[in-house]
């Protein structure tokens, strides 16, 4: 059975976070304490404000510095935290939260319902600059009644708000009057304390012996921002680092072949989707843009660009949600009905061109783009690529906006709000694409409203017919996460949270 | 001499100003955005704008250069935008021993290989010696830096595992993981400087081998030593010099590339990853320092003649 076979069967259907690969001894053996963690981080970490964070590379370190509120387990129900437990009330406007009497910040003090107020309170106000700020909108008053029990009030309905709090983006709980330090020296209560980074080169974490959910069993963790894949593979095979993360896929069968290393796998780790500027003439008609997606073979793309290092999918919502909509099927490769398409829509053979933007910060893009160009040419397309470093494709295609066609990846995102309503709603704060469907803005609006967990995921699966009927964007697949380690290292079947977040060391332990 | 001195100085600081100058305005032509590179995938267009008042990046191009510049006379480089709030002075201040490290320990293996090879080439000058060291120099002196780093830690560090192959050590750690850590990256950038200084001293040597005082010096029963290293190489060095400061730079823009290879992050790699983030007060403080190294790596050249020449000191 290939892996991606195997993916599709058994993880996109039915589970969840699935991790493979993994040398036999990691379950076997009985985890002991001590030793340094050598990671090689794939990127470099930016602000180290958590509130104020939104970029992935950060997110992944903080995650062992923070903890947040409540969080969710592998079905993605909401489950408590560092809220033992909590309520909502039936007209969906109160939330009731019981906090755990036994956390402790980094700084020694110990968690009360100061703390909390304080964090969400920080997050809502636009002076921080919180990239989630808009979680805690509707959000009327925050009352803390005794040291263990916070009662936020709502004005209005938001559905998604409890599920929003289960990551650290917003869910995170600061010590109060922390906010100054929590850029250069972050203070969380979670399973490591920060000890200090060195911007751009290395970031050194500590076992905090304290945490509430028992210590780790790593002495430190010590990242060390090594953003060329090559030299991170040279740092893994030297035994210089213990583990990296993000292997480019064309290099993970060598390290599956080599018998001194483990390679660890899940899925999904994010998803792509080719865009087209709704702005840009051609792409105004639904046909032209319709066109385009019949000329894509998504199974080829995939093995060509990405090694089948993931599997193709109509919808991106998280394969185990209750929005993902498996009635969707991805439109098969046909040329004859691409240029029967573009033909109604009034572009002839050689009559249409299009300048493709791929950054280089995925190297798989630029590969995919190439791939994709020649199958444009064959449906009588001129099309050239552009090729732009991460910065300019920022600038250009996602400040800008100017672009006509281009392909990007977002982490799996498990929230539906955060996912269909950032990136498809008029108003999202993700819609580079000048995208303005009124029936998908209707009913992303609907469902913040929409408390039912089942008529909400209905509402969501119809945004997803509409995005793919209407081709608002070419859906392509579900991306693995690779993991590269020495076989030294053990317990690295914990190291994603079925939220999606990685990497989390509180469990992972090295062996001898 | 004093006042040779302090006109040289003051060039090299009208030198440094200008370059500084000319890339701040560079930096803010080419396209692409900091902002946008630092809010990556999170952050809509309000955020941007409000980024962007915060760090002052919404105010006009000569306003933002006055007060950068009126903070580089004291000392203040400004903060990097990519990392929030960290100085660019302590960013600097770390990468720095590590280039110069590197480039120091670079600059003496070239110097090890040159000297000799130099003098054997030209004391055995149309011998197979000459040639073999005429053919080595050109090997090196051909392949590019980067790729004779990847050589290196396939060889010494994947295969022998007899160094490592990534990271950097502070001298504070002890004097052989410093040095274990720079071994491969210093031969990968001074192959093609040693390549160089051994042909200049050839060619040196061979015209004062072949001067008239030469002769004397070997009548007046002087043995070859004494002629080599009282007489001849002295003579030969002024030209060799010359070579040595223009080629420092060669160090430096081998540093960029190496740095990369070896995952140092010395000046070279700041210097990139600056670019890549549109990091303006990174970019800015990394050229200011690079710039000072030439500047006064020549102005060291320069004093040097007099040392080694007493007719250009008297001069």
């Amino acid at each position: 059975m290939k892996r991606r076979d195997f993916l599709k069967s058994t993880t996109a259907l039915m589970g969840g976070t699935v991790l493979y690969g993994l040398a036999t001894p990691a379950f076997a053996a009985t985890p002991v304490s001590g030793g340094t963690l050598i990671w090689g981080h794939s990127e470099t970490t930016q602000n180290l404000d958590m509130h104020q964070t939104g970029t992935a590379s950060t997110g992944r370190v903080l995650q062992n510095v923070h903890d947040s509120i409540v969080t969710v387990d592998k079905d993605l129900n909401v489950i408590p935290n560092l809220a033992e437990s909590f309520e909502q009330s039936a007209d969906g406007l109160v939330y009731t939260f019981k906090l755990r009497p036994d956390v402790t910040f980094h700084n020694g003090k110990k968690m009360t319902s100061a703390d909390v107020k304080f964090s969400f309170e920080r997050c809502k106000d636009p002076a921080t600059g919180a990239v989630n700020f808009e979680v805690f909108n509707a959000v009327e008053s925050i009352e803390t009644p005794d040291d263990l029990t916070v009662v936020i009030t709502l004005g209005s309905v938001n559905a998604p708000f409890l599920s929003r709090l289960a990551e650290n983006g917003a869910g995170v709980i600061m010590p109060e009057g922390s906010g100054d330090v929590q850029g250069t020296t972050p203070i969380g209560c979670g399973p490591f304390k920060f000890v200090r980074r060195e911007f751009g080169n290395e970031v050194e974490l500590e076992r905090f012996d304290e945490y509430w959910g028992g210590p780790a069993y790593l002495d430190k963790v010590i990242a060390r921002e090594i953003t060329e894949p090559t030299v991170r593979l040279t740092g893994l095979r030297t035994g210089e680092l213990h583990m990296i993360n993000d292997i480019p896929a064309d290099r993970i069968a060598e390290i599956e072949g080599d018998p001194d290393l483990q390679v660890v796998s899940w899925f999904p780790l994010n998803w792509d989707f080719v865009n087209f500027n709704h702005d840009f003439e051609p792409f105004k008609n639904p046909k032209v843009r319709e066109a385009f997606d019949y000329m894509i073979d998504k199974e080829a793309l995939l093995e060509g660009a990405l090694w089948g290092q993931g599997a193709v999918t109509a919808s991106p919502s998280y394969p185990t949600s209750a929005s993902y909509n498996h009635d969707l099927k991805q439109r098969p490769q046909d040329f004859d009905k691409a240029k029967a398409l573009l033909a109604e829509a009034g572009y002839g053979e050689g009559e249409l061109s299009v300048v493709f933007k791929a950054t280089t910060n995925y190297p798989y893009h630029i590969e995919a783009a190439q791939i994709m160009l020649e199958w444009f040419r064959m449906a009588g397309v001129n099309a050239t690529i552009e090729q732009l470093t991460w910065s300019d494709w920022l600038s250009q295609c996602w400040v800008d906006k100017d672009f006509q066609i281009t392909m990007m990846n977002f982490f799996t995102l498990w929230e539906p709000d955060f996912l269909y309503y950032s990136l498809w709603n008029t108003e999202g704060a993700f819609n580079y694409r000048k995208i303005s469907n009124p029936m998908v803005d209707e009913l992303t609006a609907k469902a913040r409203v929409t408390v039912d967990p089942q008529a909400r995921a209905d509402i969501y699966k119809q945004v997803q017919t509409i995005i793919h009927d209407e081709t608002l964007d070419v859906i392509l697949w579900f991306r693995n996460g690779t993991i590269g380690a020495q076989p030294s290292v053990m317990g690295l079947d914990t190291i994603v949270h079925p939220n999606g977040s990685n990497l989390n060391f509180h469990r992972v332990w090295l062996q001898g | 001499m004093a006042s040779y001195m302090l006109r040289r100085f003051i060039g090299s600081i009208i030198v440094m100003w200008a370059v500084a100058t000319l890339v701040f305005f560079m930096l803010r032509f080419v396209p692409g955005d900091p902002i946008a590179a630092m809010l990556a995938d999170a952050g809509g267009p309000d955020e941007i704008e409000a980024m962007k008042r915060n760090l002052g990046l919404d105010r006009s191009l000569f306003v933002q250069y006055a007060i950068w510049f009126q903070n580089m006379l004291h000392g203040d480089l400004g903060n990097s935008i990519y990392g929030s709030r960290v100085a660019v002075t302590a960013v600097l201040a770390e990468a720095i021993p590590r280039t110069l490290s590197l480039s120091l320990l670079a600059f003496v293996i070239a110097l090890a290989i040159a000297l000799p090879a130099g003098i054997l080439s030209a004391t055995r000058r149309n011998t197979a010696t000459d040639t073999t060291v005429s053919l080595l120099a050109f090997l090196g002196l051909s392949m590019p830096d980067f790729w004779l780093a990847i050589l290196l830690i396939i060889v010494f560090a994947a295969n022998l595992q007899w160094l490592p192959a990534i990271g950097y050590a502070p001298l504070s750690d002890g004097f052989w993981p410093w040095f274990s850590h720079l071994i491969l990256p210093s031969i990968a950038i001074g192959t093609a400087f040693s390549a160089i200084i051994a042909r200049m001293i050839r060619s040196s040597l061979l015209e004062v081998l072949k001067a008239d005082y030469m002769r004397t010096a070997r009548a007046k029963g002087l043995t070859p030593w004494m002629i080599m290293f009282g007489h001849a190489l002295p003579n030969a060095m002024i030209p060799v010099i010359t070579v040595i400061g223009i080629a420092f730079a060669l160090l430096i823009s081998g540093a960029v590339v190496v740095e990369n290879v070896f995952a140092i992050k010395g000046l070279g790699r700041v210097l990139i990853e600056g670019i890549l983030n549109r990091d303006y007060p990174v970019v800015q403080g990394a050229v200011l320092v690079v710039s000072a190294i030439f500047v006064f790596s020549n102005l060291i050249v320069d004093l040097l003649y007099g040392v080694i020449d007493p007719r250009i000191r008297l001069n």
